[in-house]
Formats: C-alpha cells, sequence, structure tokens
C-alpha cells in the first residue's frame, strides 16, 4: 500500500485498514521525530519549537480540509490521539532504556535530563494506568487519551465521542481523579 | 468488578455535581451503610481536590524533554575542543541541557582538572552569561568544604555559555547510603553536613533551588559535595528556556509547592527540598505528593522534623537549614528537638500575616545595610593589616541584614501594612540564635539593628541592642575598633532622639575621638560623627558648640565651591541654621543662600535637604526682618512639602505654621488667620501628642488679638490654656506662651481679672527651670508691660531689662519686639 496522503491513509484506516493505521501513525511519528531532531541540530540560538505545533501542523491540515466529514474528522481526532499516545509512550520507552543501561554515565549534573527522565516516568505510569482505567471505563479512558495526548478542547472531545461538552468535563473531572489517585498509589 | 465500579462512578458524579457541604449528608444516603463504597468515594473525592494543575497541559509539551532527549545522544563537541581557556578531554556527564566535561586549562596554569559544563544551543547565551557575571562574586565567596566551587563561566567561540566547576567524583547520597548500607545514625550525619552547607550559602544570600540525590555527592572517603549551588538561578529557574516547557503533569519530587506554584523562592524553598532530601536518605523513597507522608516509615522526632521542613507555607517550614541541621543534631543527641511544637510556626506565620513590611520599607533598609557595607569597605582600604578580616566581615554583616530582613520575602506575600518594628524585632531574635559563637558578627549586626530600631523610634529595643552590642564589643577587648566606635555613634543618636543631650553628646564624642585615631580627621565617616554630634548641640540650642563642629567639618571637606557635595551643602545649611541660632542672621544668610542654589541645582525643588534649607533660610529672613523674601521661600516650603508628603502630613502642616507666623509679623493677618485655623484642624490629628491643639490656639489667639478680636482671642486662649493645663508639664513653655498672651490680652483690655492672669504668668515665670530655652522671652517682656501698668515700676524696668538681655542675643536691633522693649524701659526709667 503506497498511500501516503494523510486524508487517503485517513479514509482507509476508518475502513478497518491495519496499514492505514500504521502509516498515519508513523506519518505523526516521523514529523515529531524530524521536528526534535531539526532543533538540536544547529539552529540559531533562541528559536524554540513546540512539538505540539509541528504535529498539529500536519493534522490540523487535515482536520480543516474540505474533504472530510464530520464522522470523518470525529474519527481522525480520535486515532491522532490514539496515535499521539503510542508516539509519546514509545519515547518514554526508549528513554528509559538509555538510562538502565545504554552507556549513560551516572553523574548527572542536568536538570534537564533529570527534568525528561521524571516525565518519561510519569507518561509510562500514566499509559499503564490508563490500560487500567480502560477496564473500569472504556469512555473515560478515551476522555483522557483525546484531551490529554490529544490536546483537544473539550468541545472537540465532546464531537469525538459523540457525547454532550457537559459529561466530558464530568467523565474528565472522574477520570482524573481516579489516575491521579492511582498514581499516587503505583 | 465494572459493577462495583459503576455504584463508584455514579456515587462520585452525584458528589461533584453536590456542593462540598451537602456532600456528607449526599453519601450518607448513597452509600448507606456499605462503607466500602463510601471509603471508595471519599477518596477519589480527596484525589479530585489535589489534582489540580494535573494532565492541565497537552501530552506533547508535557513531554516534549523526552521526546528532544531522546533525540540528543550524540555529542558534537570532541576531546582536544578548546573551550575558553579550557581543553575537554572527556564526556564525564550528559543530559537534556548539555554536556558535562572533564576538562583541564588549556594555558597550562593550572594542574587541576575541573568539570566544565557546556550548555547546549537555543539557551539564551548573553542572557546567562550577564546573570553568570552578576553572582559570581556572591558564588566566589562560597567558599566551604562541602560545596563543589564554581571556578568559571564564560561562552565559548560559537557561542554556547559554559561553567566550570570543581571536579567532584562520588556517587549521589541516596545511592551512596544503600551501597555502603549505612546505618540511620551514619545517614543523619551526613545530611546534618548537607544541611549546614546549605545553611553557609544561605548566609551569604546564596539559594540553591534544586537539591536532589544527584546535586549531593559523596565519595569514597565519605566527604559530601553539594554541586550546582547557585546554578539554576544562572539558567533562569521559570520552566525550561530552551523549550519554552512550563506545564507539569505533576508534581516533580523535588519542587517546594512555591516552585510547582510559579511563588517567590527562598531559603525556605531549599529547607522543603532538604525535606525531601532527608526522607529520601532516611527511608530509599520520595515522600507523596505535598505533605501526605503516607507510608509511615518515620517516627517520633524524625517524623516531626521531616513534616516540619516539607511544611506546605513556606514560613512554617524550618526558619533556616542550620535550624533543621540543629534539630536533627539535637535528636541524635537524645535531646528534646526545638522545633517539635507547632507554636513557634504558628506564631511567625501569625507574624507574617500581621505584620507586611511594605516593599519600599524593605528596599529602604536594604539600601541602607548597602550603603553601609560599601562604606566599610571603602573605609577599611586604610587599616592595612586587618583589612581583609574588615571587608569580609562587613560584607557577611551586611548580607545577614539582608538575609534576615529578606527572610518573609514580602513581595511574595501581600499587600497588607507592615509593621517594621516586628520585622527587625524577629530580626534580632534570629541574629541572637544564629551567630551564636560568632561574637564580633553577632555585636556589628546587633549594633546595626539598633540603630534601625532608632529609625523606627522603638527606644527601649534600640538601647537594649546597643548596650548588648557594646557589652560584646568591650568583652572582645580589642581595644578601640570601628564597630565600636560605630556602636558609641548610635548610642548617641539614640539619646539624642530621646532628648537626653548630654548622654548623646558624651557618646558622640567617644565614638568621634575613636574615629579620628582609626580613620583620621578628615575621613568622611569621622565628619558624618562630627555632624551628628553639631546637630545634638543645635537642638540643645547651644548653638556656638554647633557652629565650632560645623566649620571645622567644612574646612576638612574643603571642597571648591563649583563642586559641592550633598554632604557638604547640607552641613553649610546646618551651620547657617546654628548661626541663626546665634542670632547671626547675616553669615547665616550669606552661607545658606548659595547652598540652597546648589541643592535645588542638584537636586531639583522636590527634595527633602532642599526643603530643609528653603525652611530654615526663610527663618533666619523672617527674623532678620525681610520678611517679603520669608514669605516667599515658606510659601516655596509649603509647596514642595505638599508635593512631597501631601497635605494632612506634619512636615506639610509645619510649613502651614511657619508661613502663617511669618503673615501674622508682617500684618497680613487675614490670611494668616486663615491659615492658623487650618494648622489647628490638620494639627491636632498630624501630630503625636496633642500639642498641636493648644499650641495652635495660643498662635491663634495671637492673630485673633492683633486683629482686635479680643473675645474670640480670649476665648481661644482660655480654652488652650486649659488644654496645656490638662495635658502639657507643669513647666511647658507652651503653657507660657499661653499665660504670656492671656496677660497681654487682659493688658490690652483692661480686664477686670487682668490681677489674677498677671499672678499667673508672674508665678510661672518663678517656677521656671533656668535652662528653658529663650523663646519665652516675649513673656518677661509682656510682664514687665503688666508691671509697668500695675505701677510697680522697679518691678517692670527689672522684667525690661531681662527682656533687651534675651532680645540681644536673639533679635537684631530693629526688631519691633527689641524696639519696644526698649522704649519700655525707657519711659519706666523716665518716669517719676
Amino acid at each position: 500500500m503506497g498511500a501516503t496522503d494523510p486524508t487517503e491513509l485517513l479514509a482507509l484506516s476508518r475502513t478497518g485498514n491495519r496499514e492505514a493505521l500504521d502509516a498515519l501513525f508513523s506519518l505523526v511519528y516521523g514529523d515529531l521525530r524530524a521536528r526534535a531532531h531539526r532543533l538540536l541540530q544547529g539552529q540559531p540560538a533562541g528559536l524554540t519549537l513546540s512539538t505540539t505545533a509541528l504535529v498539529h501542523e500536519s493534522y490540523l491540515k487535515l482536520i480543516r480540509s474540505e474533504r472530510l466529514s464530520v464522522q470523518d474528522r470525529a474519527h481522525f481526532l480520535a486515532l491522532a490521539a490514539h496515535a499521539m499516545r503510542l508516539v509519546l509512550v514509545s519515547y518514554a520507552r526508549r528513554h528509559d532504556a538509555t538510562k538502565r543501561g545504554g552507556g549513560a554515565i551516572p553523574l548527572e549534573l542536568d536538570e534537564e535530563l533529570l527534568l525528561s527522565n521524571d516525565r518519561a516516568e510519569q507518561v509510562l505510569a500514566l499509559d499503564e494506568a490508563l490500560g487500567r482505567l480502560a477496564k473500569l471505563s472504556e469512555r473515560l479512558s478515551r476522555t483522557v487519551e483525546l484531551r490529554f495526548f490529544g490536546g483537544l478542547t473539550l468541545e472537540e472531545t465532546a464531537e469525538a465521542l459523540g457525547v454532550a461538552p457537559s459529561t466530558v468535563k464530568l467523565d474528565w473531572q472522574k477520570a482524573r481523579a481516579w489516575l491521579y489517585r492511582e498514581m499516587l498509589d503505583a | 468488578m465494572p459493577e462495583r465500579w459503576s455504584r463508584i462512578e455514579a456515587a462520585l458524579e452525584a458528589a461533584l455535581l453536590t456542593p462540598e457541604a451537602e456532600r456528607g449528608a449526599l453519601l450518607d444516603r448513597i452509600c448507606g451503610d456499605d462503607a466500602e463504597l463510601r471509603g471508595e468515594v471519599e477518596s477519589l473525592l480527596a484525589a479530585h481536590a489535589a489534582s489540580e494543575g494535573f494532565l492541565a497541559t497537552s501530552a506533547e509539551s508535557f513531554a516534549a524533554p523526552v521526546v528532544i532527549a531522546a533525540a540528543a545522544r550524540e555529542p558534537a563537541d570532541r576531546p582536544g575542543q578548546i573551550v575558553g581557556r579550557y581543553r575537554l578531554l572527556e564526556v564525564i556527564g550528559r543530559g537534556g541541557m548539555g554536556m558535562v566535561w572533564l576538562a583541564e586549562r588549556a594555558d597550562g596554569q593550572f594542574e587541576q582538572k575541573v568539570a566544565l559544563k557546556l550548555i547546549k544551543r537555543g539557551m539564551d547565551s548573553e542572557e546567562i552569561l550577564a546573570r553568570f557575571l552578576r553572582e559570581r562574586q556572591i558564588q566566589a565567596r562560597l567558599e566551604h568544604p562541602s560545596i563543589a566551587r564554581l571556578l568559571d563561566g564564560g561562552v565559548s567561540d560559537d557561542g554556547r555559555p559554559y561553567f566550570v566547576m570543581e571536579l567532584v567524583v562520588g556517587r549521589a547520597i541516596t545511592e551512596f547510603c544503600a551501597a555502603r548500607r549505612l546505618s540511620r545514625e551514619e545517614r543523619l550525619r551526613l545530611f546534618v553536613v548537607v544541611a549546614r552547607a546549605v545553611g553557609h550559602a544561605h548566609r551569604n544570600l546564596v539559594v540553591h533551588r534544586d537539591i536532589k540525590p544527584s546535586n549531593v555527592l559523596v565519595d569514597e572517603q565519605g566527604e559530601v559535595k553539594l554541586l550546582d549551588f547557585g546554578i539554576a538561578k544562572l539558567l533562569g529557574d521559570e520552566g525550561d528556556a530552551m523549550t519554552g516547557v512550563t506545564g507539569r503533569l505533576m508534581t516533580p519530587e523535588y519542587a517546594s509547592p512555591e516552585q510547582r506554584t510559579g511563588g517567590q523562592v527562598t531559603t525556605a524553598s531549599d529547607v522543603y527540598q532538604l525535606g525531601v532530601l532527608l526522607y529520601e536518605v532516611l527511608t530509599g523513597h520520595r515522600p507523596h505528593a505535598s505533605g501526605a507522608i503516607s507510608q509511615e516509615r518515620l517516627k517520633g522526632d524524625l517524623d516531626t522534623i521531616t513534616r516540619r521542613a516539607l511544611r506546605e507555607e513556606p514560613d512554617r517550614r524550618y526558619p533556616s537549614a542550620d535550624d533543621l541541621a540543629e534539630d536533627i543534631e539535637r535528636h541524635l543527641a537524645h535531646l528534646p528537638i526545638r522545633f517539635g511544637g507547632d507554636r513557634f510556626s504558628y506564631r511567625a506565620a501569625k507574624f507574617v500575616r500581621r505584620h507586611r513590611l511594605g516593599v519600599s520599607t524593605t528596599i529602604g533598609l536594604l539600601a541602607l545595610t548597602i550603603g553601609l557595607v560599601a562604606f566599610d569597605a571603602t573605609r577599611v582600604r586604610r587599616e592595612r593589616d586587618r583589612a581583609r578580616h574588615e571587608a569580609d566581615k562587613a560584607i557577611e554583616v551586611g548580607q545577614l541584614m539582608a538575609s534576615f530582613l529578606q527572610g518573609w520575602s514580602p513581595d511574595a506575600s501581600d499587600r497588607g501594612e507592615v509593621s517594621t518594628r516586628k520585622l527587625l524585632g524577629d530580626a534580632a531574635l534570629r541574629a541572637r540564635r544564629e551567630l551564636v559563637g560568632r561574637p564580633e558578627i553577632l555585636a556589628a549586626t546587633l549594633s546595626i539593628l539598633g540603630d534601625f530600631h532608632t529609625t523606627v523610634a522603638e527606644w527601649q529595643a534600640a538601647d537594649t541592642l546597643l548596650a548588648d552590642a557594646l557589652s560584646i564589643q568591650q568583652r572582645l577587648d580589642a581595644g578601640p575598633t570601628a564597630d565600636l566606635a560605630a556602636t558609641l555613634a548610635r548610642r548617641g543618636r539614640l539619646r539624642h532622639k530621646t532628648s537626653r543631650f548630654e548622654e548623646a553628646i558624651a557618646a558622640l564624642n567617644q565614638s568621634l575621638a575613636m574615629y579620628r585615631d582609626l580613620l583620621g580627621r578628615r575621613h568622611p565617616e569621622t565628619l558624618r560623627i562630627q555632624r551628628e554630634l553639631s546637630s545634638v548641640y543645635r537642638t540643645w540650642k547651644r548653638p556656638g558648640e554647633a557652629v565650632a563642629l560645623l566649620e571645622d567639618i567644612l574646612a576638612s571637606l574643603d571642597e571648591s565651591a563649583a563642586d559641592p557635595t550633598p554632604f557638604g551643602l547640607e552641613v553649610q545649611s546646618e551651620l547657617g541654621y546654628a548661626l541663626y541660632q546665634q542670632a547671626k542672621y547675616d553669615s547665616a544668610i550669606a552661607i545658606m543662600r548659595p547652598a540652597l542654589e546648589s541643592q535645588r541645582a542638584l537636586f531639583g525643588p522636590l527634595h527633602l535637604s532642599t526643603l530643609t534649607t528653603v525652611r530654615m533660610l526663610g527663618s533666619a529672613l523672617r527674623d532678620r526682618g525681610d520678611l517679603e523674601e520669608a514669605e516667599q521661600l515658606y510659601r516655596e516650603a509649603l509647596r514642595i512639602s505638599i508635593a512631597l508628603y501631601g497635605r494632612e502630613h506634619i512636615e506639610t502642616v509645619g510649613a502651614l505654621f511657619t508661613l502663617s507666623l511669618a503673615l501674622a509679623r508682617m500684618g497680613k493677618l487675614e490670611e494668616a488667620e486663615r491659615l492658623a485655623r487650618e494648622f489647628l484642624l490638620l494639627g491636632e490629628r498630624a501630630y503625636p501628642d496633642e500639642s498641636a491643639s493648644w499650641y495652635g490656639r495660643g498662635f491663634l489667639g495671637g492673630i485673633l488679638l492683633d486683629r482686635g478680636d479680643f473675645a474670640g482671642a480670649e476665648e481661644m486662649l482660655r480654652r488652650g490654656l486649659a488644654l496645656a493645663q490638662r495635658g502639657a508639664p507643669a513647666n511647658d513653655p507652651d503653657r507660657a506662651d499661653l499665660l504670656n498672651r492671656l496677660a497681654y490680652l487682659a493688658l490690652r483690655r483692661g480686664a477686670q481679672d487682668a490681677e489674677r492672669v498677671y499672678r499667673e504668668a508672674v508665678d510661672f515665670d518663678a517656677a521656671r527651670p533656668p535652662n528653658l530655652p529663650d523663646f519665652v522671652s516675649d513673656g518677661v517682656h509682656f510682664l514687665a508691660m503688666a508691671e509697668q501698668q500695675r505701677g510697680d515700676l522697679a518691678a517692670a524696668a527689672e522684667d525690661y531689662r531681662r527682656a533687651l538681655t534675651i532680645y540681644q542675643k536673639q533679635l537684631p536691633a530693629d526688631h519691633p519686639y527689641r524696639v519696644a522693649a526698649a522704649r519700655g524701659l525707657e519711659e519706666v526709667l523716665r518716669a517719676p
């Protein structure tokens, strides 16, 4: 399957095409990584980046596209949020592995590294907790995926889940409380 | 399980939709006696309440450091490369922010290997470098065996900032404790070393901000080293400058609550981080989110100590890292810990809430401190052998003072009104507690605090502090020192403020003699003390001594008229005033006029020094009889006062009075009366005691008298006299003034009770202490007039003579009072 146009991939993935989903995932993933690399290679000082900006760039183009139906849009939001979750978790896992094994020097002087260590651990912990939450309530788990990993607003989340915004608001509160407790106890 | 969950979820949802106050009742209904269900819901509600900020940012921002770090693995620099004056040898640490290299001096000046931290691109090099240059002197002072020194810093050729630090080979304190299987006691002893080192840094005004195991290394010999002191500040502590990432998923384990919420970071933040470290050193785990030390691993004292350090509110934690260290030492020695109860912290918290120090006040005090440090540093250049020691001490005392006064971080707190007094009192307590065993520093600190107390009119506290400082300084037996001389001068200032003139003069003379010995006669500090002494003489109405001292200062200053200093100008205007007090009006005016001109040029019209000279020159002109010019100056003084202080301030009210007085003398009675009434109205509120209420009435009564409104005048004067008899001391000159005016009034009216008023005036005059200031003289004058009218010519002649003797010292030959008294004497003598 050779399609690389995101819109096309999306349409395919909605029909349950596994390859299309993978392609879409690698698209988002690739963008994210390229962006991170570019940051580190000889960019002029002071130019800061938000990974958010880039990833959104690639799928906001899509979302705004005229060719997307409302249904497609909801589906895409959900899919992109899930892809983002997978991307970030995979980064966190790699980070964690580097930290543990891969020749890293134990003498850590660097606060940013400590910060990234810390965040990597938390992303992994959250991912696991979210897996447990999904067993209790699929909807709560997806709410978190859309809002936190997808970066969607309350309204967008409501649209993607096909529920009222007030429901999302309550679900979001319940899910956060549950996750917060879960991660504290872990 | 899911069925169970749906019950929990439904109950939780219902509770979330119910106001907090009604949740208990709601849960009673829903849960019934299902205690497990209720427990679940309540714990989720608690988590909900605590979860503010959790998942608040999007995952992309949150995980950005992970992504960036993952992509940033390959080093761009090579061994052998030169950075600044250093040659890179090998990578010894790496992270998202850059690499840490083992390095050596490229110019071979030192053999010693160092750790060089090369910050990667993307951070604002110029800003970091500027901060580094600002901080480096403070950093350089951080010499402590347990603090890794920051040696150097700069920007590499390709624009990346770098820091050079003492090389430390060791491992994180937590790992060290685990690997060596240290006992609890051994761990505590290690921790005390850390806390003491942090305490040392705090006394030098350096806050770490990022204390965590990876920054506290222990080498093979068990020596502790703290890394990265002050680095967090250099790199900016607001989020992450490189990625712009500020959101945090949840509490980074070592950040204090105020760091998490972006509040003010102070030494208290380090105390918090020490608390986290202590917990982890003891248990091997970090405490859970703020305050909730859920796993009960610590008991008794150690639990109390840890909880105290981990308080949510900065001002309820240990006041200092040293206090924390001390409590652990006490615990190790099986002594009761000092911060066991909550009482202290409550008191402190209450204190801070009750007495917020206004930001400007703190800045004022700090400016004062800094001025003092700067002065001390100049001073010591002259004292060759002790120079180093003195400079260190001066800087340390200044920094201590700043830290004592800063500890409550007023700008972090709020806008409420202040009690500077409370703040100072507390600083003194801290000084006494924290400087035990360092008498020299303690004495210097108490001495300065004593002086601050004088400034805020806390005489008793000032006296105690200065006495303690003196007794320590005298016990140190170092002979006359600049510190001792400074304390004596401060005591002199206090005595001056409390009107104990003789003691003030004695203390200042002692101080002056020491300063002359130590620094020489012409040293600015010597001259400052000399000026202080002269001002005591001025207040004490002994202008002769004041004139001699002030003239000597001017001779020592030897300033060219073209280039006057603020100090020289103030001395000139004070000399003018002392001359005025001596009734040498021409010389007084001759010196004050050019001084005022220079002050106007130097400071502009709206300045306190300018105002003082305007007022004093006005008085001299008024009494010389140049009433027009005096009036202009008094009007100017009033304008400046209103601009500087506002209408109801005591300074403005005083200016109102003097203008009214001048107008009255000029016969511009209508305006004088209007201003005098305004003075009476405002003065009763502006002055701290009630003196304005009778003084103002006496004055206004005098004007009414001159306007011919005898009834109004008498009413005013009698009311004033009644108030004065109730409020003023028996021999208060204001009372005499009122009596005098009443007597004069009776005289003018030929009133029935004239005899009684004369009697009173005469009695008062008889009881008058001999050295009361001369301004009661017009009473003697009026008395003579009364006696003349009664026909007691002998008494009248004697009192006219007394009045003239006083006038001759005070007033020019053609002054109306003097002329009138002379005429009266002539009449009496000529009478048959």
